[in-house]
């Protein structure tokens, strides 16, 4: 029960320190800051990634100029019917969640493992971003560990 | 399910930062095009390094409320300048981001205009007010004026809500007569304006360029450019009559002087002699008060009593004092125009004016007057007796005495053919 009541408090308090941290946000990169710090701590993810919607047409990534991952640099674009789990997540405006690498061979191909490699994540989970009209982009957090529930 | 709750709020979150960060940025967008639109490319300008740092005031949508602009001026009919000039404003709206963007492009449109117009004259100052009243907001703007000549520069500064203008507005300056002709500038004396000299300009006016203004605090002069201190002593307006010699690139002029404006002459020409071809003075009286062997036709306390009357009910005084000074009462109108004119006059500029008109002593000018002078007096003045005129005429080296056959203090009105043959007979020899 305290370790309920502890993950319960940290969930809390994360929440509360995401709201207040990108209330005050003015422009993009500083929103793209803000998630990096904001899930960096209690998530611990390997990787935060931002991607916003080019209209219909596709996907671009909003760059993390701090980050290591060549993902950030190699796949900065693609189409919103694109066999990946983000494109995807943008198409059903649903959190898709990649367990782990088979997951993702099997259900999108060897291109989107390619992309999948080069953070090296253990797991993902793609959220959309969904805005007053219309889907904005998709929030992307790896993990080393396969620790991520559904 | 519960970690899944918690992404989901997080992206909750991060959408309406996206969303309010993309919608800065395209309000940010539209304000820079605005800004743009606003901010010209300064033009080039021979002799002149023009430059720009535009900072804006607000971290917001990262737009100013303030301005800057820079344009060549139309040429203006009648202007004795050879070429166009330059002006540059620079303005400040107080109010902030996109708010201040429409009335600061307004303000710039409307001050461009009205440059075009009246070549950046007294209507500036009315379109900043009506800026103000129409958009609820204060506008400060100062206007530089910049000839092509690098010698015939003038600037004035501007502070908030108050507009500087050219000589040529603050001074109400008028152009006329023979184009090609000797420069003669008419300079009317205390509680006047240009318009006393209407009888004299036909007959000058085919023989010379007439360049004519009303000193500041008279007649059309602009109001604005009132300064108590500058206007408390004669050599104010003697500056006023050296940079509108500049501004017009007047060079050899014969310049005429009524009353007060005489002394203000000996004044100008005896800080650039090499401007002034001539002197002429009508009427003039370098110290009102007498002084020992010194005749000036008032005592001390007559001076004080007239001041005390002046400051203390203008209007009346006016009334009072105009057929005085104009004498030839069996001709009311004179005297009844020049009480109008006084009245005219708004009564604070001229207790100052007044104050240096009639408590100045300019007698030791007199002597270091190095250009041919005539003075011009008439057989009865009270306010100029002839005493004075003698003593002008005796002070200042190689001047040469006329007098009119007429009485009062204004023979520009009383006797306009007589003065105009005096003025044309000495200002014509050697020409």
């Amino acid at each position: 029960l305290a370790a309920r009541a502890g993950r319960a408090l940290a969930s809390a308090e994360l929440l509360l320190r995401a709201a207040e941290d990108l209330t005050d946000t003015a422009g993009l990169d500083q929103v793209r800051l803000r998630v990096r710090d904001v899930v960096s701590g209690d998530l611990k993810p390997s990787y935060v990634g931002l991607l916003l919607a080019d209209g219909e047409s596709g996907l671009h990534r909003l760059l993390d100029r701090h980050s290591p991952h060549r993902v950030e640099v190699l796949h900065e674009n693609m189409r919103a019917g694109a066999g990946f789990p983000t494109a995807r997540t943008l198409r059903e405006r649903r959190m898709v969640t990649i367990p782990d690498r088979r997951h993702l061979m099997e259900e999108y191909g060897p291109e989107a493992v390619a992309v999948f490699d080069s953070p090296e994540p253990g797991s993902a989970a793609c959220l959309p971003l969904l805005g007053a009209r219309g889907p904005l982009g998709v929030l992307v957090l790896g993990r080393d560990i396969r620790t991520m529930s559904t | 399910v519960t970690e899944a709750a918690v992404l989901t709020s997080i992206a909750g979150y991060t959408a309406q930062a996206v969303e309010r960060a993309l919608f800065l940025d395209e309000r940010i967008s539209v304000a820079h095009q605005l800004q743009d639109a606003v901010l010209i490319t300064l033009p080039a300008v021979p002799g002149l390094d023009l430059a720009a740092l535009y900072r804006p005031a607000s971290t917001t949508d990262m737009v100013g409320d303030d301005w800057y602009d820079a344009f060549f001026l139309p040429r203006q009919e009648g202007s004795a300048g050879p070429e166009d000039g330059l002006a540059v404003t620079v303005g400040d709206i107080t109010s902030r981001d996109v708010q201040a963007a429409t009335p600061m492009g307004q303000t710039r449109s409307m001050l461009r205009q009205a440059s075009v117009r009246d070549g950046c004259g007294r209507s500036i100052r009315h379109r900043a007010r009506r800026m103000r009243e129409e958009c609820g907001c204060e506008v400060g703007v100062g206007v530089f004026f910049r000839s092509r000549q690098p010698q015939r520069s003038s600037e004035v500064a501007g502070g908030r809500e108050s507009v500087c203008m050219d000589v040529r507005s603050r001074n109400n300056v008028t152009i006329t007569g023979r184009e090609d002709g000797p420069v003669v500038v008419l300079a009317h004396g205390f509680g006047c304006d240009q318009n006393m000299w209407r009888l004299v300009v036909p007959a000058l006016a085919e023989r010379f360029r007439l360049v004519l203004f009303d000193h500041v605090g008279s007649g059309q002069s602009d109001a604005s450019a009132w300064q108590a201190q500058r206007y408390a002593s004669l050599d104010g307006y003697a500056q006023d009559v050296l940079e509108l010699c500049r501004e017009l690139d007047l060079r050899e002029v014969m310049f005429v002087g009524h009353s007060v404006s005489s002394v203000i002459g000996v004044l100008a020409a005896g800080h650039e002699p090499e401007r002034f071809a001539k002197l002429i003075l009508i009427t003039p009286s370098p110290r009102y008060v007498d002084d020992g062997d010194y005749r000036g036709g008032f005592s001390a306390e007559d001076i004080e009593e007239l001041l005390d009357s002046l400051e203390s009910n203008y209007l009346g005084w006016s009334a009072e004092m105009a057929p005085v000074i104009m004498g030839n009462p069996e001709r009311p109108e004179l005297g009844e125009e020049l009480t109008n004119s006084f009245c005219r006059t708004d009564p604070d500029m001229a207790r100052v004016f007044a104050r240096a008109t009639f408590l100045s002593d300019n007698r030791a000018d007199l002597a270091g007057v190095s250009v041919p002078t005539l003075v011009v007096e008439c057989s009865s003045d009270v306010i100029a007796p002839r005493e004075v005129g003698a003593y002008v005429h005796a002070t200042i080296p190689g001047s040469r005495l006329v007098t009119l056959d007429a009485t009062g203090h204004c023979p520009q009105l009383s006797a306009p053919e007589a003065t105009a043959e005096a003025i044309i007979s000495f200002a014509g020899e050697g020409r």
